[in-house]
């Protein structure tokens, strides 16, 4: 009977944070790239018997050396087996389709498609595939949690805020559609990359915005889904074919809103409005990344929403207090977003801007002219949040009563409430 | 002190994702490593999913004994204790509960020599 020690207990022979999550995204990748997007199952089928693997050997033995290469070397072995048993049945992708199916080159080209480059390569191809536009939006961010960040549909549907059934569908359609379509697993070229680039730092904002905003979901899902939103960007431009200002601004964005994450909400979950927020408590080391990348995203003469949303955050960021903000300016990069990216809530944003700058009355004459935002609930919290300067405090009621059916959240209704209670105290 | 068997049933872990893995992993880990560096641990290893009964005088072999992943043995752990109420207090210890697994105690008979 062997009676063999376990991991030896003096060294610390621990895994780095979320190890599995992010080698899963890599295999998954590299192994749809060999048995195609057809057969991405099989892929997720060979990265979860590795872990389940890994997991009885790990635990009661040493942890390995080189975890990551452990876990290449099973997902090989076991792609190996796969590949003998079908060699007359399947057919992979074009490029390999022949070096795989020989045994003089079987195991070389798949040693080959796991190294470091060849991972990444594979990676930006399941970013640009998750995010092809002929999959519907939903389809995308749950197909690229699913895919390249090893979230399960049980994590998923926490991270969103929907049912497991839901994201069921969701990714069932986006697989169905991959088949149907028949689409490339590959990084887009020429003319189309920057539209297909359009596409992927939507998802990518998407993902980080539904971790940031969401406040009823439980806190360390919602922080992974913005850490994971800014790992992808990063991918994206550390590969030529992503390496784009565009992607540093996103990248710059990401990082002032993520360095105020934890001075956003109270110990009760509940939200703290920037005006109110402990601007100690702001995370000085991923504002000077937002810096830094921000510089990146200067190079060329394309100024796009991401950048002006960038150097709002910046502005925001460099404030020593909410009052010391450089309004004027704030003022001026949202001018330039509206003419981009005219959309109503981006209005409210100026509006609220205009207040800072011109006064309450001006900011309702403003709010006054947005449409579509009656459904809203921020946008009537901000009326009420003018009409109480101007001490019209029945108004201001009015419309936090609005906005108070408008929102499910609770920490949302919670900052209604007591908004209400100051108001009629007042 | 006596040595004593756990055999560690079900506690399936097919449906975790690879974050949720890699945390039970961890966890099997620092349990294993508290109790050798409690000079508890004697030994003990996973057992693979695959396994063959045969049963008889005809040695009729089966595939099995349990088709339930649940009721399946995989793994098992060696462990010293002063008697049955401290192994039992060590199984108490174990992860596998989280997952619904059950841990068996059993003191193991040592020849006298």
């Amino acid at each position: 009977m062997p009676s063999k020690l376990p991991a030896d207990t003096t060294s610390a022979n621990v895994l780095v944070d979320h190890l599995f999550r992010h080698e899963a995204g890599k295999m998954v990748s590299v192994l749809t790239r060999i048995f195609g997007l057809k057969h991405i199952e099989i892929a997720e089928d060979i990265v979860q018997d590795t872990f389940l693997k890994a997991l009885d050997e790990w635990s009661f033995h040493k942890i390995p050396e080189n975890p990551p290469a452990w876990l290449y070397r099973v997902a090989k072995n076991r792609t190996i087996d796969i590949i003998r048993h079908q060699k007359y049945v399947a057919e992979y992708e074009q490029e390999l389709n022949l070096l795989l199916k020989s045994e003089w080159t079987l195991s070389h080209s798949l040693n080959n498609l796991f190294l470091d480059s060849e991972i990444e390569d594979s990676q930006l191809r399941m970013i640009f595939t998750s995010c092809h536009p002929e999959l519907p939006k939903e389809s995308q961010i749950a197909l690229t949690l699913k895919t390249l960040c090893g979230f399960s549909v049980g994590e998923i549907s926490r991270a969103l805020l929907t049912t497991d059934a839901n994201i069921n569908k969701r990714l069932f359609r986006a697989k169905q559609k991959l088949r149907d379509e028949n689409l490339k697993f590959e990084i887009p070229a020429g003319k189309s990359l920057d539209e297909r680039l359009d596409s992927v730092y939507k998802v990518i904002y998407l993902l980080f915005n539904e971790g940031y905003k969401s406040s009823d979901s439980d806190t360390v899902i919602r922080k992974d889904l913005c850490a994971e939103a800014i790992r992808l960007c990063k991918l994206l431009a550390e590969h030529p074919a992503g390496n784009k200002p565009k992607t540093y601004a996103l990248l710059a964005l990401m990082c002032f809103h993520a360095a105020r994450l934890d001075a956003r909400l109270d110990d009760n979950g509940y939200i703290i409005l920037l005006k109110e927020q402990d601007r100690s408590k702001w995370d000085r080391s991923l504002i000077s990344k937002g810096y830094e990348y921000l510089n990146e995203s200067s190079e060329g003469d394309e100024l796009s929403e991401y950048h002006l949303e960038a150097g709002i955050a910046a502005n925001h960021a460099s404030a020593l207090s909410f009052e010391e903000t450089d309004w004027e300016n704030v003022f001026k990069l949202y001018d330039m977003l509206v003419k981009i990216h005219p959309s109503p809530v981006t209005y409210l944003n100026r509006a609220i801007v205009i207040g800072q700058i011109r006064g309450a009355k001006a900011a309702i004459a403003e709010l006054e002219k947005i449409k579509d935002l009656d459904e809203y609930y921020l946008y009537h919290t901000t009326f009420a949040e003018f009409y109480s300067l101007l001490k019209q405090n029945s108004s201001a009621l009015k419309h936090l009563n609005k906005a108070l059916k408008l929102t499910k959240s609770k920490a949302e209704k919670k900052l209604i409430k007591d908004r209400i209670e100051t108001i009629r105290k007042a | 002190m006596k040595d004593y068997l756990f055999l560690f049933r079900g506690g399936d872990r097919s449906g975790l994702s690879p974050e949720e893995l890699q945390k039970n992993m961890e966890k099997w880990g620092d349990w294993i490593k508290g109790l050798a560096t409690a000079g508890k641990f004697k030994g003990g290893e996973p057992l693979g999913a695959e396994s063959k009964v045969v049963k008889g005088k005809k040695k009729v072999v089966t595939d099995g004994p349990f088709a339930e992943s649940k009721e399946m043995v995989g793994g098992y752990l060696i462990v010293t204790a002063k008697d049955i109420n401290e192994a039992t207090e060590i199984a108490k210890t174990c992860p596998i509960y989280e997952l619904d697994g059950i841990t068996e105690v059993r003191e193991i008979h040592h020849m006298d020599m």
